[in-house]
């Protein structure tokens, strides 16, 4: 049996105005299962605002809802200076000395993953898929390589920790609730005493708010996704209204991007998100396997593209040989009919 | 200012994956103040000194390709047979050639390869012992001349932080607004001759060992239909998705 302080696994959560975010949500429920399947504790490190909230409630309610055995925080970073989170993060992971330390691909933690990895000497694995007990105490995380079509196991060398980091839609949030009646033991980390702030080089000079809103496609149920085959921005509009009338979202894939007709935050694929909505409709989209292996676990697939052999039609539960033009105008139609509008 | 762009071309099956993004945030920025800019490439020889080509014909002053290999083999050979390697590996190469250089400022890209070329920035820059930020937008000189203000999109906001120097920015990219190579730079790019330097790899600077691999799961191919009337696949669409409860 390994030392359950030793090897537990520390998730590096965050939180969006006292609320744990969905991702955050995520990593606590691949760790569970995975702690229970190799034996192991979960611990989390939150580093929170500074608000008018009272912390410690948030924070322990926090806690008990992920299941967590130890919760360190820190307060006053909210993800405005990255070396400051870094610097606090490597002293929760000091403390703690985790076998694993999983956290999000988020602008929050790419960069101080990699301080800590560098500061803990810890073998550092991005965009993992999956992660399982292996041998007798073992951690094998699980990445697809960048064609998407190979899987590799990996572990750490040598008994090192390993630093993982996950994109959206990987696990299965922790489910939580009032059937949890651990207490988990709260650490705060001081600024000073704990982890010094002092020469990160890094100064806070203002944030910017942007009047346009990036939508969270990982979280939708559906989702319109466009390819090249849209062609063009004013196809963009026919998704957009599909979409709207499902109850969806809009997606797309890298073509799109590179193109200029979408926006970077909906792009779904190797490179961009990972989604499982329950229904994804891929609109003029081929099937590269980049953007299959973000998409391939949505619930159910529909396809339509006008090319009988696209890809696509591989991993659909329905396909449609059709150009958007025939298909998606009267589909429209149809369904703002049966809405009545 | 010396700026030195940092990218590794990553083969995914078949296809060459190439990374802009870290140049394209380097001629930005040299619009704006008065720069120098390096392009570090590193990849198979041809096609690195090609990049190098192209990173110069839109605006680089010069180049290098880097040319890795392995002094041995690693796991049998089996992680450079799968294109996989281990983020610290690279980033243990780069920062033993950026040693030896002058710079004020590393640029690094990545997003449009794969998930290892961003860490890869970052931890170079780590084992250099300078800052490094990710996600960003915009820099430019700061008004204290010494430092540079660096723009960061997080997801629901943005933040503006000043920086000293050295250190290493891991840009996003701009889609929006590509930079495109000029007549003069293209004219440049051929006259110029391109260095090339091997870079050893060495095994024991990873921290992962490859355990196996297997193929991804295939998703069962479902129902497709051709050559139906566009009602008949209007009705087939709504029927599965009603029948899903989604509508």
């Amino acid at each position: 049996m390994p030392d359950k302080r030793q090897g537990s696994i520390l998730l590096l959560l965050e939180e969006k105005n006292g609320k744990i975010t969905k991702l955050s949500a995520e990593l606590a429920g691949g760790a569970a299962a995975l702690a229970a399947s190799c034996g192991r504790t979960v611990s989390g490190f939150l580093p929170v605002g500074e608000s008018e909230l009272s912390w410690r409630d948030v924070i322990t309610e926090n806690a008990a809802y992920l299941g967590l055995d130890r919760l360190y925080t820190a307060v006053g970073l909210d993800g405005r200076e990255s070396r400051r989170t870094a610097r606090a993060a490597i002293a929760a992971v000091k403390r703690e000395k985790p076998a694993l330390v999983l956290a999000g691909s988020t602008p929050f933690w790419t960069a101080p993953v990699c301080e800590v990895a560098r500061e803990m000497q810890a073998a550092l694995l991005c965009d993992c898929s999956g992660a399982s007990a292996y041998g007798e105490s073992g951690i094998l995380l699980r990445r697809p390589d960048a064609s998407g079509s190979v899987l590799c196991d990996f572990a750490a060398k040598d008994d090192r920790p390993a630093i993982a980091t996950v994109r959206p839609g990987t696990f299965a949030a922790a489910q939580g609730g009032p059937q949890r009646e651990k207490r988990a033991e709260i650490i705060f980390l001081r600024e000073g005493s704990d982890y010094q702030t002092q020469g990160t080089g890094e100064h806070f000079l203002e944030e910017i708010f942007s009047r346009r809103k990036d939508k969270d496609i990982s979280r939708a149920r559906i989702l319109v996704a466009g390819g090249r085959g849209v062609g063009g921005p004013k196809g963009f509009e026919q998704l957009r209204r599909l979409a709207e009338l499902l109850g969806g979202e809009v997606a797309c894939s890298r073509a799109c991007i590179e193109a200029g007709w979408a926006e970077t935050y909906m792009q779904v694929g190797q490179t961009g998100k990972t989604v499982r909505p329950e229904l994804y409709i891929a609109c003029g989209i081929s099937g590269a396997i980049q953007h299959v292996s973000g998409m391939k676990d949505s619930a159910y697939i529909i396809a339509i593209n006008k090319n009988p052999a696209a890809p696509i039609f591989d991993v659909a539960d329905l396909g449609i040989v059709a150009s958007l033009e025939n298909v998606l105008p009267p589909l429209i139609k149809k369904l703002e009919e049966e809405k009545g509008e | 200012m010396k700026i030195t762009v940092i990218s590794r071309q990553v083969k995914a099956g078949e296809e060459l994956r190439q990374d802009f993004t870290g140049i394209e945030a380097a001629i930005r920025l040299k619009e704006k103040t008065d720069a120098e800019v390096w392009a570090l490439v590193m990849g198979e020889e041809t096609e690195a000194v090609k990049q190098v080509r192209d990173a110069i014909a839109m605006g680089a002053d010069g180049g290098t390709a880097l040319v890795p290999f392995f002094a041995e083999e690693v796991n049998g050979g089996a992680e450079q047979a799968s294109g996989v390697a281990d983020t610290w590996i690279f980033a243990e190469a780069f920062a033993a050639v950026l040693k030896e250089r002058d710079f004020d400022l590393i640029i690094s890209g990545g997003f449009p390869t794969d998930g290892d070329t961003v860490p890869q920035g970052l931890l170079t820059a780590a084992l250099l012992g300078i800052p490094a930020y990710s996600h960003v937008d915009k820099a430019e000189r700061a008004e204290s001349g010494k430092a540079l203000r660096v723009v960061r999109k997080l997801e629901d906001r943005s933040i503006a932080l000043e920086s000293e120097l050295p250190c290493l920015l891991s840009a996003l990219p701009h889609r929006e607004a590509p930079i495109y190579k000029t007549m003069p730079g293209i004219n440049r790019a051929y006259a110029a001759e391109i260095e090339t330097l091997r870079v050893e790899l060495r095994a024991e600077a990873g921290k992962l060992s490859l355990l196996g691999t297997s193929a991804a799961a295939v998703r069962k191919r479902g129902e497709t239909l051709s050559a139906v009337s566009t009602e008949e696949a209007v009705n087939t669409i709504t029927a599965r998705i009603a029948a899903r409860h989604l509508l």
